[in-house]
């Protein structure tokens, strides 16, 4: 153990070191310590019978964390299914899983640093010291048992995580399996949820409250375990915080036993996912997007009979990249985002009806949620890479190809989610129809916005004036659309009131065009990096 | 030193390794050679202790996952990954710590000035550059004094010194009465000192040749050509076969 000793102490003493060549990383640790600090003295002073403490529902709080819980469950069966979690990084692989160390050792110090981080990820928790003493009369002791049951709950998901992979890997019925049984978990827990909905009056924040409290979801894997473990630690209820514990030592210890009993077995079984995860990171410092790096790995494709390049000249970039699109989506062009915007337009549209305030607010939520997806969409990779300044054809017609399908893309997004947005809200197919041009015509602006970047922002070598200076392009371009919306929504009647987004629309094409009119010989002027 | 038999490798449906045998004794350089995906790297995984499988990987009698045979054995990884947080004095101390080293400082020192690291003893594994942690990797490999040493693609991003260097400290090993394993594709890098060669495509070793056979004066890029062309040759007309008797069905 004195090799393995020696590691912790140094990458501890290291860490902290390591910050006196970091100040605003160490200023940001010393605010973010003072804070909690204060937070923590600051619930210590008010009594518990202050008049200032409100005593929320602690149902929220238990609907919180069983939320968290079957959040976890997902992404910790979804990596098993997968990739597996890990306990280790890559140094370890190379360092001490071939060092003389006894293996046993080894997982010991993989659990014993896991657990570190996971108590570590649950400071966010004592961030809400004050919240949860002013708002919910939380003491510590029912501060220190969110803690345990949120920081168990995240140590023994990593454990299931391995656990999956190793009862799955390489056998596709078992994958079947789990999946089949997680569904059918989703859709129990769907329908209890909507029969409660019906007794509870029609009311879904009832609802929820009334599940999230009752005895059964308890037994639901994480999140439920780790509410029982939390009620009981609050009620002092030893049946409860026996069972929470039994089940998640239960799950802990049946998959370390495991591992510890195979000699070093269990080097294989981690491996993979820790070259997944150092790849991911080798990829985030390189600067590329970690899905760019990692795909090949994880969504391996297959490659269909008859797809084929087509086109010569800047046409072949146009048909690359449909290829590309055609394998990767099932259906080109939707994606998730297309399903998750096309089920909040479903919502919007049923709740609010014809309401012109709703119908806005879901149209600037959705363009915002397209300017951070147009920031990470593969046009701005495109005209980085090396390929297309070679490629023996003018700049802007390059760059006019290499764009079209990104602009397609919002298009057909548009289509999609106002067509869903008319038909479950009764909107007339005309103001649904402005708001989808506006939508694509806010697009083609935020792929201009994209070019142009590579013009003005790319160039600097600091990273906070690229960010102010991308903020900054984004303003000055986007704010006259905003401003031609509102007052062309103030001369008109509320009935004609969607006829704002023709002005809008018109705007934002005429500056895409000029964009690219002005700025699409980016090739020729920017320098490949 | 080395005994691999029958050893298989399959992930999920992949054939990674199918039925490897050889052995490596001690004073003997074994160079892997084979194209991309060959199975190289899977078998130094495997016997680095990494990977399971089925057959038996003994080091010098122990069975390779055994704390004795880690003793006798050292792995450079063709990916480098130093603890980040680790500086490039304290991975040495660490290594020596894990291998129960006594006197090792002086061993370290050396090391580090083969290499022209002895300047970036303080430096953190996070700021060194791919050529740097490859030093440090090898220099933390060869300070334990391993009886057996698995190089996966070691000269890869190491400037010409290292290089030389690398080459100087195999013929040593060599005639320290070390075993060495280079799995490569630089053929010219290990034409030197090689003296027995496996080539493998698809999983299997297809040939392997001796140089006091001699091999020697064929050389060992036609000799690697030879091989993998005719096998691929081969490949192509059983495939052709395949094609042809399914169309006439």
């Amino acid at each position: 153990m004195k090799a393995i000793g020696y590691l912790i102490i140094m990458q501890m003493k290291n860490r902290i070191l390591a910050l006196k060549r970091q100040p605003a990383k160490m200023i940001g640790y010393i605010i973010f310590t003072l804070t909690i600090i204060g937070l923590i003295v600051l619930s210590i002073v008010v009594p518990r019978d202050s008049e200032d403490i409100k005593l929320a529902d602690p149902r929220i709080i238990y609907l919180a964390l069983v939320a968290l819980g079957l959040f976890f469950l997902t992404i910790y069966v979804g990596s098993g299914l997968s990739t597996g979690s890990t306990l280790f990084s890559m140094s370890d692989v190379g360092f001490l899983f071939t060092a003389p160390i006894s293996s046993k050792k080894i997982l010991l110090y993989g659990l014993l640093s896991t657990f570190g981080r996971s108590l570590l990820s649950s400071v966010f928790i004592i961030y809400q010291v004050f919240n949860l003493r002013f708002n919910f009369g939380f003491g510590s002791s029912e501060i220190i048992a969110l803690l345990a049951a949120y920081t168990v709950m995240v140590l023994i998901g990593q454990l299931l995580s391995i656990a999956i992979y190793l009862f799955t890997n390489g056998k596709p019925q078992r994958k079947r399996l789990v999946k089949t049984l997680m569904i059918i978990g989703g859709i129990g827990l769907a329908i209890v949820l909507y029969i409660t909905y019906i007794q509870e009056a029609r009311s879904i924040k009832n609802a929820l409250y009334s599940v999230a409290d009752s005895g059964w979801i308890g037994y639901i894997p994480f999140g439920g375990w780790a509410l029982m473990l939390f009620k009981g630690l609050l009620e002092g209820h030893v049946l409860n915080i026996v069972l929470s514990t039994v089940f998640f030592l239960g799950t802990g210890l049946a998959v370390i036993l495991t591992l510890a009993s195979g000699k070093a077995d269990y080097y294989e079984d981690v491996l993979v996912s820790t070259e997944y995860i150092f790849k991911a990171q080798l990829a985030m410092k390189e600067k590329k997007t970690t899905v760019h790096a990692v795909a090949n790995e994880k969504n391996r494709k297959r490659v269909k009979e008859g797809q084929r390049l087509k086109g010569t000249g800047v046409k072949a970039i146009i048909q690359r990249q449909l290829l590309e699109l055609r394998r990767r989506n099932r259906i080109p062009f939707i994606n998730g985002y297309t399903i998750m915007a096309s089920l909040i337009a479903a919502v919007v549209g049923a709740k609010a009806g014809g309401s012109t305030g709703a119908a806005f607010g879901m149209f600037g939520f959705l363009v915002y949620m397209q300017y951070f997806l147009t920031l990470f969409n593969p046009l701005s990779t495109e005209i980085k890479s090396p390929y297309i300044f070679m490629i023996p054809e003018p700049a802007r017609k390059k760059v006019l190809a290499a764009s079209l399908v990104s602009f397609i893309k919002p298009c057909v997004d548009a289509l999609i989610i106002f067509t869903v947005f008319a038909v479950a809200g009764g909107t007339d197919p005309l103001s649904a129809l402005l708001l989808a041009i506006g939508y694509a015509a806010a697009g083609s602006i935020f792929i201009g916005l994209a070019i142009i970047n590579q013009r003005i922002v790319e160039g600097q070598p600091n990273i906070f004036l690229k960010a102010i200076l991308g903020i900054l392009v984004l303003v000055f371009i986007i704010v006259p659309a905003v401003v031609f919306v509102v007052l062309t929504s103030m001369i008109l009647d509320e009935q004609y009131v969607f006829i704002s987004m023709l002005p809008f629309s018109l705007y934002c094409f005429l500056v895409t065009g000029l964009i690219f009119l002005l700025a699409g010989d980016v090739l020729d002027k920017m320098e490949l990096k | 030193m080395l005994s691999v038999r029958g050893v298989t490798k399959k992930y999920a449906k992949v054939l990674a390794n199918d039925n490897i045998n050889f052995d490596v004794s001690s004073g003997e350089i074994s160079v892997l050679l084979g194209p991309n995906g060959a199975g190289k790297s899977t078998i130094i995984k495997c016997i680095a202790g990494l990977l399971k499988y089925t057959g038996s990987i003994k080091v010098n009698g122990h069975d390779n996952k055994s704390i004795a045979a880690k003793r006798e054995l050292a792995y450079i990884p063709e990916v480098p990954a130093p603890y980040p947080m680790l500086t490039v004095w304290e991975h040495l101390e660490f290594i020596a710590r894990a291998y129960s080293l006594s006197d090792w400082t002086g061993d370290a020192q050396v090391l580090l000035e083969r290499f022209e690291m002895d300047d970036k003893k303080k430096k953190l594994g996070s700021d060194l550059s791919k050529g740097m942690q490859q030093k440090l990797s090898l220099c933390c490999g060869l300070l334990p004094r391993p009886r057996l040493i698995l190089f996966d693609e070691p000269m890869i991003g190491l400037d010409p010194h290292a290089i030389k260097q690398i080459k100087d400290i195999i013929v040593e090993q060599k005639n320290a009465g070390g075993a060495i394993i280079i799995s490569t594709h630089m053929l010219d890098s290990v034409a030197e000192f090689w003296d027995t060669t496996h080539i493998m495509m698809d999983g299997r070793i297809e040939a392997s040749r001796r140089r006091s056979d001699g091999t020697e004066n064929e050389g060992l890029e036609d000799l690697y050509f030879e091989i993998v062309e005719s096998k691929r040759q081969a490949k192509r007309a059983e495939q052709e076969n395949n094609t042809n008797g399914s169309k006439e069905n």
